[in-house]
Order: C-alpha cells, then sequence, then structure tokens
C-alpha cells in the first residue's frame, strides 16, 4: 500500500527488508488493453504453460467467446499510450518544521493514449459499456484491464500463482477529432489508476502474439 | 445447463453447449486449432455440434443441439 498520511505508522526500530530483485520485463509499448470484470478468482495462470496460462491462446479465446462475468474485450490498436508518474501530494505551510512540507501521499494517475480511425461501432459500444462499469460512481470500478504489449507482453498484477488485471476507474473514449484534409480520426482514451497501482505490476512475454487476438 | 468437453493442450474443459460452438466458431473463423471436442455425446457436423445420444429422453440436450444450429425446437 502507497504511504497514507491518514493511517498509523507501523514504524519499527528496523528497516524492513528489501529482496534482492531480478530481471524484470519493461512495460515498452503498450499497443492494445483487454479488459474484463473484476474476477475473484483471476482468469489466468501467471505460469507460461498450461490451460488457463496467459501465454496461450487457448486461455483467452473460452474468455473471448464467454457469454458470462468472464467475458474478455478488446480496445482496438492504441497510439501513443502513456502513464505518467504519481503527483507527489504534500501539505505545504511555512509554519511546519524548517517550512518542510507535510507529506500526504501519491495522487491518481490518468493513462491517455489514441484510437486512430477506428470504427464508430466499435467506439460506441466500449464507451457504452467501459464507462458505465467503471464510472458510474466515484471510486468504483468494476472493471481492470491487461495491458498488451509490444514483442508479445501481458502485463497484469501478480496475485498468488494469477495474472489479475489493473483496476481501471472513469474509462472514457472522446468524440472523434479531425484536423481535417489529410488528417486522420483521433479517439482520445482515458483511464485512471489510483496511487499504488503498480505495486504488484507484472509483465510476463506470450508465447502468442496477443495483439493478433480478436474479439468474438 | 447441457455441457459440451472441449480439449486444449491435453487439458479437458467442459463448457456449456453454446459457449463451446462459439468457442469451435471463434477458432473457425481464425484458423485456430487449440481446442478440439472431446465428448463422446456430441459430433461436431460441418462445424455444429450435434447431439450424439441415443438417449431419446434428453430433451434439454437436443434443445441446446438445436439453439445452436439457430433452429427452434418442435
Amino acid at each position: 500500500m502507497p504511504f497514507d498520511a491518514g493511517l498509523c505508522p507501523t514504524t519499527s526500530g528496523t528497516l524492513a527488508t528489501v529482496p534482492t530483485g531480478s530481471c524484470i520485463n519493461t512495460l515498452d509499448q503498450t499497443q492494445r488493453i483487454a479488459f474484463q470484470l473484476y474476477q475473484a478468482t483471476p482468469s489466468f495462470l501467471a505460469a507460461s504453460t498450461g490451460v488457463g496460462s496467459y501465454a496461450l491462446q487457448a486461455s483467452w479465446t473460452p474468455l473471448l467467446t464467454s457469454v458470462t462475468n468472464t467475458k474478455v474485450i478488446l480496445t482496438p490498436v492504441l497510439t501513443g499510450l502513456t502513464i505518467p508518474v504519481n503527483e507527489v501530494l504534500e501539505d505545504t505551510n511555512e509554519n511546519f518544521i524548517n517550512g518542510l512540507p507535510q507529506l500526504l501521499g501519491f495522487g491518481n494517475v490518468t493513462i491517455t493514449g489514441q484510437f486512430y480511425n477506428a470504427d464508430p461501432a466499435v467506439i460506441k459500444a466500449l464507451r457504452d459499456t467501459l464507462t458505465s462499469q467503471s464510472g458510474q460512481n466515484a471510486g468504483i470500478s468494476t472493471v481492470w484491464a491487461y495491458l498488451l504489449g509490444k514483442n508479445k507482453r501481458v502485463t497484469g498484477v501478480a496475485s498468488g500463482a494469477n495474472l489479475a488485471g489493473i483496476p481501471m476507474y472513469n474509462i472514457t473514449i472522446s468524440d472523434v477529432s479531425s484536423e481535417g484534409l489529410r488528417k486522420q480520426n483521433i479517439h482520445n482514451f482515458r483511464a485512471l489508476v489510483p496511487a499504488g497501482w503498480s505495486e504488484n505490476l507484472k509483465t510476463l512475454v506470450s508465447s502468442f502474439d496477443p495483439i493478433a487476438l480478436a474479439n468474438a | 445447463m447441457t455441457k459440451a468437453i472441449l480439449k486444449a493442450n491435453d487439458k479437458e474443459e467442459s463448457f456449456g453447449v453454446e459457449h463451446a460452438q462459439a468457442i469451435l466458431n471463434y477458432q473457425s473463423k481464425y484458423n485456430l486449432t487449440d481446442w478440439s471436442l472431446s465428448d463422446k455425446n456430441f459430433i461436431l457436423e460441418d462445424g455444429i455440434l450435434k447431439y450424439a445420444g441415443n438417449n431419446k429422453s434428453d430433451k434439454a440436450a437436443k434443445e441446446q443441439t438445436l439453439a445452436a444450429e439457430g433452429n427452434t425446437a418442435s
């Protein structure tokens, strides 16, 4: 959990042990996003083999064709998806000791990207379902996401032996924009992730290219 | 709900008949071969799951098969 100024500190006489760490896969370029409703037990295993593995097309097909709450839907290809750093939130007051601000925590992160020349019917379907599932009430969402990236990357959240999705809020896709002659149609994609969203982030490499997946 | 068993990577999993049909249709559309029918109660005819049982009282299963074909049980 990220620092929260409202909680009593759990400090002790020693610093916590920090793991040695191992090689991690970078997020690199996210090219599509797969959305699913929250699952009590994530639909994917984090292992690279076996039915249920995030790494196998055979695991995705039943989810893409599902008619229950396990259904997975895909965005069109995204351009320029960026995930900025959190803003550090501080209370600044000259009367604090030496004028140093009180740390309050981290802000949410706004993820943005663009869909170029997307089919309006696809955009409408995504808006109708994702915006309502993730933005009806402040701070409540029923949607999580897997980032599908360059060189067969699949990014989610480590959850035991499983790979869960990344909870996203207030998912919106703008109306189309165009700057006229020889310009492309652009829809802006936007979603919020809360402070601490990346603490258990896991980027794995699939055995097939998930960018080539198709909605059922 | 009547289930049909499909197999992928040497592991069998049971799906509702309509879901199983959707999986097979999806695979056919995108030239995938991960899942295959592994259920003696069904046969695959021209890509359509059909009930192969000889228990005539299993009306529900027949209706599921007909539904997968887009027909109505009479």
